[in-house]
């Protein structure tokens, strides 16, 4: 005789919820690349940029951009469906961290649990990666440097940003194209892929970057042994 | 007799089918600090709320067949169109002697099947219909979403609570057998192939009603789906005015799910049958309004006149005439009661001690469907007028008979109103009358059925649910209650289904002053919590249901937490982090799109 009531109904089994978190400096692309690798319309809050606002958040560099993200933004790819509604079923979420930042407070919540992060870097503006970096190394969160070719163009080698943003060998940097869907995929693979080569490294933290030069922005070249 | 007489009075604590939904603030602990990908799965199919009338198709007849067919993506069960393998076969298992042709048919499997499918026909503005043995098949369903229930099986006995919870699905006899295992027995219909849950949501009229009062007295819980979608406990505690429109309204307030009924301990009666050749009819319907008037309520008794074949089941001449006799107390005593009717010399008596398993016998009901006219009147009396009436329409010498008429001893516990009260109505009736004969011409009631029907309105105090027969006048139907029921009743309709989505059978209009602005009446929670529900099917995190239903993040933490604590979500609580099995399925996952 089957169970008559809904509560009683077998749960099924426990769906795990991944999570990466999408960093970068404001306007660097974290929206679009959420868009682009999402399997859902990305759901975003976004406003009009106001007068107000335009002192508030730098665009001198980014002139094109015309809104931003006050909220989380974030998308979903089901990277298993299962076999039946829950079965298996291995959803991995983008969250978009908010730009500006005066939105920082949400941060501490966006990585708890987080598989790793992405660092979006724009290499026009080097500089405004430094806060976001200092916040991840903060954390022991893993994360890959992804630097979005803006129109698919890549000035500077991987080699050169690494040495600008004082990276440690061996945190990733990739390039990546945030409107192309496999290139956001891919940069997604070789976060988690790091993120495994981490876990799988018995010694756990990788050597710390140089921190002196990020709480220095003025600072841009070289990154020097501590 | 293995047991004491009387009505059983046990009233435990009421038990609900499904824990209640009440909006509490929040006792689980440490929801502030779930992380916005948080999954939260919806345990119960919960559908979606009732759209509102401006966005419907109209009627719901221009729907193609590939759209009906999405009603298989909702329900578990297995799903029909008409012409489809299996839909006639279906239809045609059923006791119902009415061809239904409904646009698509449901095999309902548990109640989040019955939600499904409601919520289904209501987004596409269609009527509900729902038939388990089909016992009760009024008319034909010709449009709509038909519920089969047969499939729902549930059937738990709880000999110490003396209840028994039993799904849309089973038939009394199953009931019978359950429950005799511990000694105990269900009040149930002569008839025991009959539903349970139809059979009790009209009240129901058993061989032992006159010492126990009608079937929906005792029904201690409910399960019913109602228009919104959605699966509701009623009892005493949950949903009081829906338990007590259920217990008697039929079917109009929703597609009840399960009942948990009482059961009795009783393993044994006196029961049976006097059978009377034709000539006897006079002698035994005169004496039987000054036999019965001085029963006690251990006793419930009936006599018919059937010209059925027309050859006498005594084998004299037409029409059978049957007394059925069950008392419950000792078998000499029942002697002593039945001795004046035994002495106007029956051609057959199987009146007896008899185990509880064998009630059936007692009024030995034909068990195959018949395409027949129906009709059925209470009254207050037996006056002699009203038995000449009788005689002269389906005596043995009535030139043209009625094929069959049945005259119930009313009374005793069924005067009695429960606690807590229902909306069974008859109970100030002494007598029912039914009448059964073939259709009429026109396919209506048979001339000579009418005019019966005329003689013995003026007497009537009514009529019960379960024998009204073939009547779907609404004035008609209106007489199956009390004018101050039948008033709550419709009022109570218009809360929870203002749009009439159960209008086959008996229907109840909803009545029209009372039509809420919202269905705020039922104990839902804040609509923000049904969206929640309908996001978290089958699962979605806090962020994507906060998005989708436009609330603060916090809010549906809140909501999400209420949820869960009264069973309707689950929520899947991330532990540290991914393992390595995860990130390495997850890895696989991404490269095989890249």
């Amino acid at each position: 005789m089957d169970s008559s009531a809904g509560s009683e109904t077998a749960p099924g089994p426990t769906v795990t919820a991944l999570k990466v978190v999408v960093a970068g400096a404001f306007g660097v692309g974290k929206t679009t690349f959420v868009g682009s690798a999402s399997d859902i319309t990305p759901l975003r809050t976004e406003e009009v940029m106001t007068a107000a606002s335009v002192g508030v958040d730098d665009l001198s560099a980014t002139p094109d951009k015309r809104s931003t993200t006050v909220a989380m933004d974030f998308g979903r790819l089901d990277l298993d469906p299962g076999d039946t509604d829950t079965a298996g079923a291995l959803p991995l979420y983008l969250f978009g961290t908010p730009g500006q930042y005066r939105f920082w407070f949400m941060w501490d919540e966006l990585v708890r649990g987080a598989v790793g992060a992405v660092v979006l870097v724009d290499t026009r503006r080097l500089l405004d990666s430094f806060p976001v970096l200092d916040y991840l190394d903060r954390t022991d969160l893993p994360i890959v440097v992804a630097i979005n070719g803006f129109d698919g163009e890549f000035p500077h080698g991987v080699d050169a940003v690494r040495e600008a943003l004082a990276l440690p060998t061996t945190t990733p940097v990739v390039t990546c194209d945030a409107r192309d869907r496999a290139s956001a995929t891919g940069t997604l693979a070789s976060l988690v892929g790091h993120a495994l080569t981490v876990r799988g490294g018995a010694t756990g933290r990788e050597p710390q970057r140089v921190a002196s030069y990020r709480r220095d922005p003025q600072t841009t070249t070289g990154g020097a042994a501590r | 007799m293995s047991t004491p007489p009387g009505p059983e009075s046990r009233d435990g604590p009421p038990r609900a089918l499904v824990r209640p939904y009440t909006l509490t603030g929040g006792r689980t602990a440490a929801a502030d600090s779930w992380p916005p990908e948080t999954v939260v799965s919806a345990t119960a199919r919960v559908p979606s709320p009732r759209t509102p009338a401006p966005s419907r198709p109209a009627d719901g007849r221009d729907l193609p067949d590939g759209d009906l067919r999405r009603l298989a993506d909702h329900v578990r069960g297995p799903v029909w169109l008409p012409g489809d393998p299996g839909f006639a076969e279906e239809i045609a298992s059923s006791y119902s002697s009415v061809a239904h042709r409904p646009r698509v048919l449901v095999g309902a499997r548990d109640p989040g099947d019955v939600a499904a499918a409601v919520s289904f026909a209501v987004e596409r503005g269609l009527p509900v219909a729902v038939q388990a043995t089909g016992h009760g098949a009024v008319r034909p369903v010709d449009d709509g979403v038909m519920l089969s229930t047969r499939r729902m099986r549930t059937l738990r006995v709880d000999p110490d609570a003396r209840t028994a919870t039993v799904g849309a699905g089973v038939v009394w006899s199953e009931v019978i057998a359950a429950a005799a295992r511990h000694g105990l027995a269900p009040l149930c219909g002569s008839a025991p192939a009959v539903g349970v849950v139809g059979y009790t949501l009209g009240g129901g009229i058993s061989p032992l009603a006159r010492t126990f009062g009608f079937t929906a007295d005792h029904v201690v819980a409910a399960e019913v789906v109602t228009a919104d979608g959605h699966v509701r406990p009623a009892d005493e505690a949950h949903e009081p005015e829906l338990f007590w429109g259920l217990r008697g309204g039929k079917g109009n307030l929703g597609v009840v799910t399960a009942l948990v009924v009482r059961l009795f301990p009783i393993t044994s009666l006196v029961g049976g049958g006097l059978f009377f050749d034709g000539d006897a009819a006079d002698a035994v319907l005169r004496a039987y309004p000054g036999w019965t008037a001085g029963l006690s309520e251990a006793t419930t008794t009936s006599v018919s006149l059937s010209h059925l074949g027309r050859r006498n089941r005594a084998g004299g001449r037409s029409p059978t005439v049957h007394l059925r006799f069950a008392h419950v107390g000792p078998p000499e005593a029942a002697a002593e009661i039945l001795a004046p009717m035994r002495a106007l010399v029956p051609a057959l008596d199987t009146v007896g001690e008899l185990p509880f398993e064998a009630i059936g016998t007692i009024h030995d009901d034909p068990t195959e469907p018949a395409d027949v006219w129906k009709r059925g009147l209470l009254l207050g009396d037996l006056p002699p007028g009203v038995v000449e009436t009788v005689l002269r329409t389906a005596g043995p010498d009535a030139t043209d008979p009625v094929a069959g008429i049945e005259i119930r001893h009313l009374g005793g516990a069924m005067a009695r109103r429960p606690q807590p009260d229902n909306a069974v109505g008859g109970r100030d009736a002494r007598y029912g009358v039914f009448i059964v004969d073939a259709h009429g011409a026109d396919g209506g009631a048979p001339e000579r059925g009418r005019r019966l029907v005329e003689a013995l309105e003026p007497h009537s105090t009514g009529a019960t649910v379960n024998f009204l027969g073939t009547v779907t006048d609404s004035d008609v139907v209106a007489t199956a209650w009390t004018r101050e029921d039948y008033r709550r009743l419709r009022a109570l309709k218009a809360r929870v289904d203002p749009d009439e989505v159960f209008r086959f059978g008996y229907a109840v209009p909803a009545l029209a002053d009372d039509r809420p602005d919202d269905d705020a009446g039922l104990d839902t929670g804040p609509p923000e919590a049904r969206a929640i529900l309908e996001a978290a099917r089958p699962w979605r995190s806090l962020a994507e249901i906060a998005a989708g239903t436009r609330l603060p993040l916090g809010v549906v933490r809140v909501l999400v937490t209420d949820l869960a604590d009264a069973g309707h979500v689950r929520v899947h609580r991330p532990g540290a982090g991914a393992d390595t099995d995860q990130l390495e399925r997850a890895l696989r996952g991404l490269q095989r799109r890249i």
